[in-house]
């Protein structure tokens, strides 16, 4: 009993606890939502700002690539010449009015780093993005810096017929770079190429391929170093010196700790397999999933700016707020259960020792009453040797009645004793082989003398006439409860109907009486121990607990007790049906006897 | 401007034309540069091939405490695996390098793991303490971003960037690249852009991790020393060597521009990578030290002509920046053949000492064949081509002993020990640091640089 109690305690403790845990979890959770949300959308304009300095970058390329080739004329040895000079050029390409491919030429098939671009280079010029129509009298109207537009040689006649003998310096134009130039992704070696193509008066198309590693290292040099303050902020120009917050005890650290500290992550720049191209902040492992995570302008829209921060939860630490009113709160309920469960304790111990107390006085009870009924009977018997008459005869009656009233007491005491026993230390049913009608019978006359003081007539239908296993002490027990019962209550139908019967197995007895009866809705009321249905003082006296013991005691036989509806009488009627085995022939084990 | 052509048509002057294109007087504070070819006179008759060297030399200090003003940035690897005894000469190595300094030297230092620190911004060198406490205060830990360490490295020196300063990026690593950009041919298109700035790039590979092609690679199109140090022990005699060269720069920011004649095809530079467009051939060369012998090599292909022609073999002119006199200057010399029917002149006419040069060039691209067969594992073809390496050079050697060219005979001699010893490497067990030692000569007999790998106690 108290572990279920105690069960019971933790639960009471337990599920008050979980469903505000939950409640203050998913609360932080949204909180914590809407805060990565807010860090997401504030670091998402930070990289957009980075984003712009890159492509700062890329402009400044394109910038300076038209600039170079607008201002001289541009020959094959001008081209060579930037290939060869310009840090970001890897190839430039001429393509010309009618689409040939005047520059690179071809390599050497030693070169073979220059024979496989040279190979790539039709497929990449086929897929050249459009740079818009372009006409020689769409350049008339435009302001060039040359005003002999009328005099340029006819197209086909611009560039060196022979391009094997083009190592002199012949023009291949002499006209400027005319309107917007454009960018063309290309996978190729290492993963993505720029190309950038400019429209050339005349027709003539030019393509500058960059060196891949050399725009990765000049966007990795405009991105700003490990421990910077902000992501944005580019201190390549400052004498200030960036240092881990570790070492700012060295002199020259001019790194703000404090800001440093905020910084609980790093931000990185993927390629298009989403490799880390180059990262700076802490030292951290990258997550799946960014906090904030932007596309590069074009050209380089597959490669990705992302912030990665080191915890996933934003501010001081949450667990403090989310576990101390959890805490506290259990501990509340824990005392306030413990409280309840040692009053609880307290009352249950003074209710067993009062069980006990009865207990206790029942079997004191019972040694008197056993020499009072030893006694009654040896002066029942020396009564016999008396010589007949008035004395003898009023003496015999009023030893019977000392008999009758010590068996009816002693049957209350066994009837204490059985129901405060523990339900665990009850004997089991001691079957023995005999017929249920004589043991009906047998009790029904115990009843007779007081039965006939009432006037109360016993109409008896015996078919249990067969031999079966069965305990005569519980049948004997629960006859005398039901018995006494009407005795005490239905003393005035007149009349009680005892039937037995024996049908597939099972033994059945209907106890019925002519008394006042028991209302309907009382018919589970009346099995519960210590429950009278007329407590008043007129009230037949009784302990409450005689049919509670019978159904016990039935039950206990693997049978029932209860109380059935008849329409057609006003009695009340009990019903007890006990389970049995008619071939039971064995012996009963001889078990200990009970107290 | 001086400019030295060679009008006389005589084919004996041609063996000796960097002989007579280097006038005496101006020696002193000019690069001078020799033209040479193996065979000044060739077989007619059928397509033939040849080699050309052209060599320049750097000239002396005018004196010792003045030469030109440094800019070099020093990046550091501070991964995790620098952790320990690496970390701490890595530390006195940098110190020692910037105690050399003068004040108006520009120095910035750089470090890089997962990500790029720049410990020193570049700086004029005036404050050396303060920049030797910061380095005192390196630590090593995470992983390699070795590609982001040079860009920033070269983005610092950039910063200060001169043409009359020598201007570098040391890196020193002992990893692989594992962030960013990690192949070889990355780090070596990048050395590529940064020597067309003006930018070399010096690898020093420490212990037995790092990757040697790419480091290798990278000091080679960046055209700066490559050297594999062992044990780090010798990381101060490293950086101090690599600084006594840094400080020993004469010239820099070489166009060499080679044409060929008509029917005159340029197969390939040995050992360097060169553009060839068409007849013209672009050498890259950041710069040249006092004194050094710099040299490459020509292969082409001849067309068939008639005996008792000569034609135009090549034409070489080279432009440079003087960083003793602090002006452009420029050099320029050509070389003719002559064709004759019979093989035993062609012999008698050959040019013994260009020959040796050229073979010891030749035996170097077959060393790297080695080198790639072992990969492969096939080590019988390796250890063939290295023997036949050292019995090549020997027969070579031989014939320069008995004309007493003594000026080659020590790059000859250092080629058949090299080869000698590598038929062990290529054999033993500790292919590892055997290729890292190949490698490093390999760049070594490239770019004649002095010291190809801190030596321990072998070689």
């Amino acid at each position: 009993m108290p572990k279920r109690l105690l069960f019971a305690l933790l639960l009471l403790v337990a599920a008050p606890l979980v469903l505000l845990g939950w409640l203050s979890a998913s609360a932080h959770q949204q909180q914590q939502r809407q805060a990565r949300e807010q860090l997401s959308l504030f670091f998402r304009s930070r990289l957009g700002e980075i984003d712009r300095s890159l492509s700062e970058v890329i402009d400044t390329y394109e910038r300076s690539l038209r600039a170079q080739l607008d201002e001289r004329a541009v020959t094959l040895d001008a081209l060579r010449q930037i290939d060869l000079e310009t840090p970001i050029v890897r190839s430039s390409i001429y393509v010309n009015q009618n689409g040939v491919l005047v520059y690179p030429l071809k390599p050497q098939p030693e070169q073979s780093e220059k024979v496989a671009l040279f190979a790539a280079l039709p497929a990449i010029i086929r897929s050249r993005p459009e740079l818009g129509s372009y006409s020689l009298q769409t350049k008339a109207t435009l302001p060039t810096k040359r005003s002999t537009t009328g005099k340029t040689l006819p197209p086909s006649r611009s560039l060196p017929p022979s391009l094997s003998q083009s190592n002199d310096q012949a023009p291949v134009s002499e006209q400027g770079i005319v309107g917007e130039g454009k960018w063309q992704v290309w996978y190729m070696d290492e993963g993505v190429q720029l190309i950038y193509w400019m429209q050339h008066s005349e027709g003539a198309i030019i393509g500058v391929l960059l060196e891949r590693a050399r725009w990765i290292a000049d966007l990795t040099t405009q991105l700003p170093d490990t421990v910077a303050v902000t992501p944005v902020d580019n201190r390549a120009g400052e004498p200030s010196n960036p240092m881990p917050a570790s070492q700012s005890g060295s002199p020259g650290s001019t790194q703000p700790e404090s800001i440093a500290a905020t910084q609980s992550g790093f931000t990185a720049l993927t390629d298009e397999a989403n490799r880390i191209v180059y990262r700076w902040g802490e030292d951290g492992r990258r997550l799946d999933q960014p906090l904030a995570a932007l596309n590069l302008a074009p050209p380089l829209a597959n490669w990705q700016l992302e912030y990665h921060h080191r915890d996933s939860l934003a501010g001081p630490s949450p667990t403090v707020f989310l576990v101390a009113p959890i805490v506290g709160t259990g501990l509340i309920l824990l005392s306030l259960g413990i409280y309840v469960l040692t009053n609880v304790q307290r009352q249950m111990r003074s209710a067993r020792q009062r069980v006990s107390f009865a207990s206790q006085v029942s079997h004191e009870l019972r040694t008197p009453l056993t020499n009072i009924r030893l006694y009654a009977e040896l002066a029942e018997s020396d009564l016999q040797t008396f010589p007949d008459g008035q004395t003898k005869e009023s003496v015999s009656r009023r030893l019977k009645v000392i008999d009758t009233e010590t068996r009816r007491l002693s049957r209350l005491v066994s009837g204490v004793l059985e129901m405060i026993r523990d339900p665990r230390k009850q004997r089991e049913p001691r079957i023995s082989n005999l017929v249920p009608d004589d043991v009906i019978n047998q009790t029904i006359t115990q009843f007779m003398p007081s039965f006939e003081k009432a006037e109360l007539q016993v109409h008896r239908q015996a078919e249990a006439s067969q031999t079966i296993g069965i305990d005569s002490d519980i049948l004997e027990l629960i006859l005398v409860n039901l018995l006494s019962n009407v005795e005490k209550y239905a003393a005035c139908g007149g009349s009680v109907t005892v039937s037995s019967k024996i049908k597939d197995d099972q033994l059945t007895i209907e106890v019925f009486d002519q008394g006042p009866g028991i209302p309907w809705h009382a018919r589970k009321r009346i099995f519960r121990p210590f429950m009278r249905l007329d407590d008043s003082i007129q009230a037949p006296s009784g302990t409450g607990i005689g049919l509670t013991l019978a159904r016990q005691l039935a039950r206990r036989h693997g049978g029932d007790l209860e109380l059935v509806q008849d329409e057609t009488h006003q009695g009340a009627c009990f019903r007890l049906q006990i389970k049995i085995s008619p071939t039971k022939v064995t012996q009963p084990p001889e078990a200990p006897s009970q107290p | 401007m001086f400019r030295s052509s060679l009008i006389t048509a005589a084919c004996i002057c041609l063996l000796t034309a960097g002989g007579i294109a280097n006038p005496a007087p101006a020696a002193a504070s000019q690069v001078s540069l020799q033209v040479g070819v193996a065979n000044p006179t060739m077989l007619a008759g059928s397509k033939q091939t040849n080699y050309v060297r052209i060599s320049l030399t750097g000239f002396d200090l005018p004196q010792p405490e003045i030469r030109p003003s440094v800019n070099v940035a020093i990046v550091i690897d501070t991964s995790g695996s620098m952790n320990g005894k690496k970390i701490g000469q890595a530390r006195e190595a940098a110190i020692a390098a910037v105690k050399r300094l003068r004040d108006n030297d520009v120095v910035s230092v750089v470090l890089y793991n997962s990500s790029v620190q720049v410990l020193v911004p570049a700086t004029k060198a005036t404050d050396r303490q303060q920049i030797i406490q910061l380095i005192r205060s390196v630590k090593a830990s995470g992983n390699t971003a070795l590609f982001a360490g040079v860009s920033k490295g070269a983005a610092e020196v950039r910063k200060f960037i001169d043409e009359d300063s020598v201007n570098r990026v040391i890196l020193l690593s002992d990893g692989l690249a594992n962030v960013g950009p990690s192949t070889p041919r990355d780090l070596e298109r990048l050395g590529r852009t940064l020597v067309k700035e003006g930018i070399s790039v010096s690898t020093l590979g420490l212990g037995l991790g790092y990757n040697e092609d790419l480091m290798s690679g990278l000091a080679k199109a960046g055209s700066g020393n490559h050297i594999f140090v062992e044990d780090a022990e010798n990381l101060i005699a490293v950086f101090n060597n690599e600084f006594n060269d840094l400080m020993s720069v004469v010239a820099g920011d070489f166009k060499i521009h080679a044409q060929v004649g008509p029917g005159v095809r340029p197969v390939r530079v040995l050992g360097t990578r060169a553009d060839i467009t068409g007849q013209k051939i672009h050498i890259p060369l950041a710069q040249l030290y006092a004194n050094q012998q710099r040299y490459f090599v020509i292969e082409v292909e001849v067309d068939a002509n008639e005996p008792g022609d000569s034609q135009s073999l090549v034409n070489v002119e080279v432009e440079y920046q003087n960083l003793i006199t602090e002006t452009k200057d420029k050099v320029s010399s050509d070389i003719e053949v002559r064709f004759n029917e019979s093989t035993a002149v062609v012999q008698r006419d050959r040019d013994v000492q260009t020959h040796a040069y050229c073979a010891v060039q030749i035996a170097n691209e077959r060393n790297i064949q080695a080198t790639a067969l072992r990969d492969a594992g096939e080590v019988e073809a390796a250890k063939k081509l290295l023997n036949q390496n050292v019995l090549e050079l020997r027969s070579v050697q031989a014939i320069c002993l008995e004309q007493q060219l003594t000026e080659v005979i020590p790059a000859l001699e250092l080629n058949i020990n090299l080869n000698r010893t590598q038929v062990d490497y290529v054999e033993g067990k500790d292919w590892n640091r055997g290729r890292k030692i190949m490698r490093a000569t390999q760049n070594q007999i490239q770019s004649q640089q002095a010291q190809p790998y801190s030596q321990t106690n072998d070689q």
